[in-house]
């Protein structure tokens, strides 16, 4: 390769793959659940990203992105099962990262029963459901990204996410008729 | 207010609005695009049309803010992310876009 054509990947790969780090980072949190896992997931996505780069038409570098990392898990997920695969305990327990800057500062006025509540109802779903969440509400990511990240139409992440939350709903519904709630 | 607003705004929070056909969103209408909305994304009826309805419709606002209570109670249970992880994977990077994978 010449030192022009090694420029150009350089610079292409500095302008739309190293400032998804953190996005990429979080989303293969959410899919290995273990820090370490995750590390050498986005690595190996980077690594990906870097060969591919110069055949990318710089639309929509996210989503690019997240489509190589999925590709990226699943070739893990077939390599070193079950490591890789979901570990429901541990589901239970964690949650994932985000920017804890960007909280809306309403939500020092939350309820904290209501927060433990939502809580305890979120990790009562389903693997599906708690995956689509994860990737909206505490990922960032939009409906197209989220579809991107997890390989299914964006039809199918819309309809998880809206029924995730009717079940969170119902469940909040119900614990407050237990405590007897107006 | 006058009497065809306070008119209209009743007849939202009572949901007749659809069978009127004098406003633009029936209840229905706009649960369906509810989520989808305090998403941000695209809807299938204008923003500005759901937002007049929540406004007016006591049922819809309700709903709307336990959405808006859930989303933000799902996002207090984030933990910042690692910031060990994140500068070794920043510097990965960089090293692998100044000298390549050597493959």
């Amino acid at each position: 390769m010449s030192s022009a054509e090694s420029a150009t990947q350089q610079e292409l790969f500095e302008k739309y793959v190293i400032p998804e780090t953190e996005v990429m980072f979080r989303v293969a949190m959410s899919i290995t659940r273990n820090k370490a896992d995750a590390e050498d997931l986005v690595q190996d996505t980077m690594l990906r990203a870097y060969r591919s780069i110069e055949k990318f038409d710089g639309r929509y570098p996210r989503a690019w992105l997240l489509t190589i990392l999925r590709n990226a898990a699943i070739n893990r997920v077939r390599r070193k099962r079950p490591e890789l695969m979901r570990d429901p305990d541990l589901t239970m327990q964690r949650v994932a990262d985000t920017d804890p800057d960007t909280a809306d500062v309403e939500a020092v006025v939350i309820d904290r029963t209501f927060d433990a509540d939502v809580e305890k109802a979120l990790h009562s779903l389903s693997d599906k459901f708690i995956e689509v969440i994860e990737m909206v509400d505490l990922n960032g990511l939009s409906y197209q990204e989220t579809a991107d990240a997890l390989g299914v139409p964006v039809g199918t992440v819309m309809s998880r996410l809206h029924r995730a939350r009717a079940k969170i709903r119902k469940h909040l519904a119900s614990s407050e008729v237990a405590k007897g709630r107006s | 207010m006058s009497f065809l607003r306070k008119f209209r705004k009743n007849s939202v929070q009572e949901n007749i609005s659809a069978t009127t056909g004098k406003f633009p969103l029936s209840c229905q209408q706009v649960g369906k695009d509810l989520q989808s909305f305090l998403d941000g994304e695209e809807t299938n009826v204008t923003a500005e049309d759901l937002s007049a309805h929540l406004e007016a419709c006591k049922d819809c606002g309700l709903e709307a803010d336990v959405y808006r209570k859930i989303k933000l109670a799902i996002s207090q249970t984030a933990e910042p992310v690692d910031k060990g992880s994140l500068d070794r994977l920043q510097d990965f990077g960089r090293k692998l876009a100044e000298s390549g994978d050597n493959e």
